[in-house]
């Protein structure tokens, strides 16, 4: 468990160089093209080939940190159904983990200045940026909490109620001072935001992503 | 000419949940004047300064009663720019010059005016390096040092500091204080390292005054001398062991041997990010060696810096053993949450918990405590007779113990 903890902070500490509006506009759309192919092979291939492309081995790592829940996925998808479906939709989620790994990969900045692209409030955007940062945070602070526990001779299942319990407070008193910081910087919702240029890499990831999401209609259309 | 511009008369202060935080204090500080503000935990230091900047009651709710003008208007956060004493919790931005200049935008500052100035303090706190990189893999010193940077970039007639530099190097918090206290605008400090007052115009006490802590600490001095020369060395007595230790973050960043015998209590020191924690945790056995070998005997137990990990139960009494909050003399905390005590508070309940193991890992347990429990934790620690290893930047404490591990 310290172990997927420190992986999983390795995945989310920012280090995305692409334009954070084109992985804005990609990931619903590969998202919805996997929900309306019902979850094809093939997209899932695609979309996780597009997650490495921009993620590169952290998609990949993602996938392994999420094994447990995809294991536990599969496994309730196979009392359901058949084992062909069963493996297809585990292989679809596997895909929109990797996919998850490339929007937690973008630095809070620059989700921010993205959000304001598309004319969402400054406010709500940097809060929104904020929420992600702290996120970050809670997962070194639940690892830190888990080795303290850990030395202080706790062991078993146990373990997992005193940290929720610890978690729960760490989480309140963070948020109470961070609100306190942004009440005493003076928040006013008043930002610069510059977004980088993008890329013929990101030019070209969107037209891959259009064409994942039209391919995935085609075959909808196909099917009717 | 402003003069006489922070002015605080028969001021009392009750937070919300009925705790009394200050009663009948008055407090003034002339513009461009620097005032060292010193008490005990649990004095009232960060609530008086939080009633500078508006935060109190402005954020904090509770009743507040008395006279407070500030440049003689009511208190706010246009005027006095607050820094509290955990970096961590101060950060609101994901880049460094964002997160300075962040205070700036929202005065209304043009981005260029604002990443001047912010470069321009940057340099000055020698972080200008660090403008690019990302706050989060910065270390809890450099945090500290990001936040005094944008204090000092502010606009603000006045700064108010609580505890800036306990997580500060003593040259690095030196060097910065002198920076800081060169401008021309009112600073307000409050700190437990007392040495630091001779830097100030003059000192306010709350509470107790300070020759009473001086006295208990020249006589601990001399306990402590006594008590070492009692401890004697044997091979067989050695319970943590390093031999070429190489340790880190994957990065190699520690490289030491030595080796404490039991009882022992030993400092590790070091400039920020020089692995004094890394060092702890590699000991503890949460880290593992990168080269060479540790080996420690009997059960590690540590605190870390950030007390609140190590709580999960209703009460303290729940959380450490009777023993040993008679022995830290936590004995009046017993049936309080231990999540609703004071920053302090909850990192003497955090040492007093760590001190169920054999080997007692420390990290920096002296930072913001008061000048008393400095001066006694030693004490405490020795007549428990366990072994102890305290990663510090109080090199007081340090030179007080049996030995030293110095990181570069």
């Amino acid at each position: 468990m310290l172990k997927m903890l420190q992986e999983a902070e390795k995945i989310l500490s920012p280090e995305f160089r692409g334009d954070a509006r084109v992985v804005m506009v990609c990931t619903p759309a590969l998202t919805l093209a996997l929900y309306i192919s019902s979850f094809r092979v093939e997209v899932s291939l695609l979309i996780m080939a597009i997650a490495c492309m921009y993620a590169g081995l952290r998609a990949l790592k993602a996938v392994i940190i999420a094994s447990p829940f995809l294991a536990f996925f599969a496994a309730s998808s196979l009392l359901l159904s058949d084992a062909t479906h069963a493996a297809t939709t585990t292989f679809g989620l596997a895909s929109l983990v990797a996919l998850g790994s490339v929007l937690a990969a973008i630095p809070p900045a620059e989700l921010s200045c993205a959000l304001v692209y598309f004319k969402v409030p400054y406010r709500f955007a940097f809060l929104v940026s904020l929420a992600v940062r702290m996120f970050r945070v809670y997962i070194r602070d639940l690892r830190q909490a888990m080795e303290a526990m850990k030395l202080s001779g706790e062991r078993g299942v146990a373990i997992y109620a005193k940290l929720l319990k610890a978690m729960t407070s760490i989480a309140v008193l963070r948020s109470i001072a961070i609100a306190e910081t942004l009440y005493s910087r003076g928040f006013s919702g008043k930002a610069e935001c510059f977004c980088r240029r993008p890329s013929r890499f990101d030019y070209l990831v969107l037209l891959f992503s259009a064409i994942v999401l039209v391919y995935s209609l085609v075959l909808v259309s196909g099917m009717m | 000419m402003i003069d006489s511009m922070i002015e605080l008369k028969n001021v009392s202060y009750t937070y919300p949940n009925g705790r009394r935080a200050l009663d009948n204090v008055s407090f003034h500080a002339q513009h461009g004047e620097k005032v060292f503000v010193a008490g005990k935990t649990g004095s009232g230091k960060s609530t008086l300064l939080r009633i500078l900047n508006g935060l109190i009651p402005g954020f904090y709710g509770g009743k507040l009663n008395g006279d407070v003008r500030v440049y003689g208007r009511k208190p706010g956060v246009k005027r006095v720019f607050f820094v509290s004493q955990h970096p961590e919790e101060q950060i609101l931005c994901d880049r460094v010059i964002d997160e300075i200049t962040f205070p700036l935008l929202q005065r209304g500052w043009s981005w260029r005016d604002a990443v001047s100035s912010a470069e321009e303090a940057a340099k000055r706190c020698g972080i200008e390096h660090l403008l690019e990189r990302s706050t989060t893999g910065l270390s809890e010193g450099e945090k500290q040092l990001v936040v005094i940077s944008a204090a000092m970039a502010s606009d603000a007639d006045c700064i108010v500091l609580d505890e800036p530099f306990s997580h500060l190097y003593p040259d690095i918090a030196g060097s910065i204080l002198k920076k800081l206290l060169r401008t021309d605008r009112t600073v307000i400090s409050s700190e437990h390292r007392l040495e630091m007052a001779e830097y100030f115009d003059r000192t306010f006490w709350l509470g107790n005054s300070g020759e009473m802590d001086s006295r208990v600490d020249s006589g601990i001095e001399e306990d402590l001398r006594v008590d070492r020369e009692k401890v004697g060395r044997e091979e067989s007595s050695i319970v943590v062991e390093a031999e070429g230790l190489t340790a880190g973050y994957g990065e190699p960043v520690v490289h030491t041997s030595f080796e404490i015998a039991e009882g022992e209590i030993y400092a590790i020191v070091g400039p920020n990010g020089s692995g004094k924690t890394t060092l702890l945790k590699t000991i503890a056995g949460i880290l593992k060696p990168i080269e060479g070998k540790i080996r420690v005997r009997g059960r590690v137990s540590m605190a870390f810096q950030y007390p609140n990990y190590h709580f999960s139960a209703r009460s303290v009494e729940k959380e450490v053993s009777p023993e040993m909050l008679e022995v830290f003399g936590l004995t009046h905390l017993s049936n309080r949450h231990p999540h609703t005590l004071s920053g302090g508070e909850a990192k003497r309940v955090s040492i007093a918990k760590a001190f169920a193991g054999d080997v007692v890992l420390l990290d920096e347990p002296t930072a913001g405590q008061d000048y008393a429990f400095r001066s006694r934790f030693l004490r405490i620690a020795r007549k428990t007779g366990k072994t102890v290893v305290i990663a510090t930047h109080d090199l007081k404490l340090a030179s007080m113990c049996d030995g030293v591990i110095e990181l570069c």
